[in-house]
């Protein structure tokens, strides 16, 4: 019983927690509760071309907040997720958006991390079979019969009870 | 010998890339503007608050430099001495769009400043430097005859952007009637 009302605490502080960080800048109002989460996920999908590296939605910048309430109005107004992005875009490039178009102009950007992961495979692969080369040749070098014989004579000179073994022991 | 010269070959290539790099500034971003009609707007002259300024009207007909400033931009400030000699010389018209300021501060600033503007839009909520994509002033734009934006430069307008960047072009674009 006391656990369960503990969770529910719990769980209902998260919900506090969640929405304290996501006002911390803006307070806005809106007639449906998924207009205010399309604009909370908007905000920190476009970048601020003032203070770059920053979405519109962490930095304090004027024209931050300038493109916040455009983001806000254009919502209320139902323009769909496309046409903000479309209309920031043919305002202030590409550059707005966090996450790069697939074009022509941007193959290379989004091939690259995957050719690198590749090429970065491949030479683990060449050094592993490598390796596993070398110790299977050594294993059968050691098979070799004299080599086998010459173990056993050098297991047999030693003696039980010899100085190397009784530091061993010890 | 190709083997031990693969990483060196690697890192002059590195070495390029960032040599280039560091020649860049990264916060001047191409404009999506460039050769399209520069955005309409209607807003009120800066001087005369009955009188409306109309981009798609007003700035057409000449090849124009559209100059993004306000009293609170010390950019704005140093460039200005660049701009009243350009006007002086008469051959372009300098259109200003006062961005996010106050009447009376920008009056003032062209009291005591000079005015070298044949037209100042007064955008004191910045929704024309929102169109125009304004994100730092001062910006200049050089517009054509048909109002098609053609050239883009933010931040001040030194002797060396003058004439390496701006003169040009506008030479350019008023010699091709």
């Amino acid at each position: 019983m006391i656990t369960s009302r503990l969770l529910v605490l719990l769980f209902s502080l998260t919900l506090l927690t969640g929405v304290g960080t996501a006002s911390t800048i803006t307070v806005q109002s809106f007639d449906t509760e998924i207009q205010q989460t399309r604009y909370n996920r908007l905000i920190y999908d476009l970048r601020c071309p003032v203070c770059q590296g920053q979405s519109i939605g962490e930095s304090n910048a004027g024209l931050a907040k300038d493109l916040r309430d455009r983001v806000r109005s254009m919502i209320l107004a139902g323009q769909s997720d496309d046409q903000i992005a479309a209309y920031m875009v043919s305002r202030y490039g590409e550059f707005v958006l966090y996450e790069p178009p697939v074009r022509p102009a941007t193959y290379l950007l989004w091939v690259i991390p995957f050719l690198v992961a590749l090429i970065g495979f491949g030479f683990t692969v060449i050094a592993i079979k490598k390796r596993g080369r070398r110790s299977l040749n050594n294993l059968q070098a050691a098979s070799r019969a004299d080599e086998t014989k010459r173990a056993d004579e050098l297991l047999s000179s030693i003696k039980p009870n010899s100085p190397i073994d009784e530091r061993d022991i010890t | 010998m190709l083997k031990r010269l693969l990483p060196l070959f690697l890192f002059v290539i590195l070495v390029i890339f960032l040599y280039v790099g560091l020649g860049r500034n990264p916060r001047e971003l191409p404009s999506p503007l460039i050769d399209k009609p520069a955005p309409g707007f209607v807003l009120q002259d800066l001087f005369n608050p009955d009188l409306f300024i109309d981009a798609s009207v007003d700035f057409k007909g000449k090849v124009a430099l559209v100059n993004v400033w306000a009293s609170w931009c010390v950019t704005c400030r140093r460039e200005h001495p660049a701009l009243m000699r350009l006007s002086k010389e008469g051959k372009t018209p300098i259109y200003g769009i006062n961005y996010k300021d106050t009447r009376q501060e920008a009056k003032q600033y062209l009291a005591a400043l000079g005015n070298p503007f044949a037209k100042v839009v007064f955008d004191p909520a910045g929704t024309a430097g929102l169109d125009w994509g304004v994100y730092a002033t001062p910006e200049t734009f050089i517009i054509d005859k048909e109002g098609i934006i053609r050239l883009k430069h933010v931040g001040n307008l030194t002797d060396e952007v003058l004439n390496s960047k701006v003169l040009p072009k506008l030479v350019e674009l008023q010699n091709k009637s």
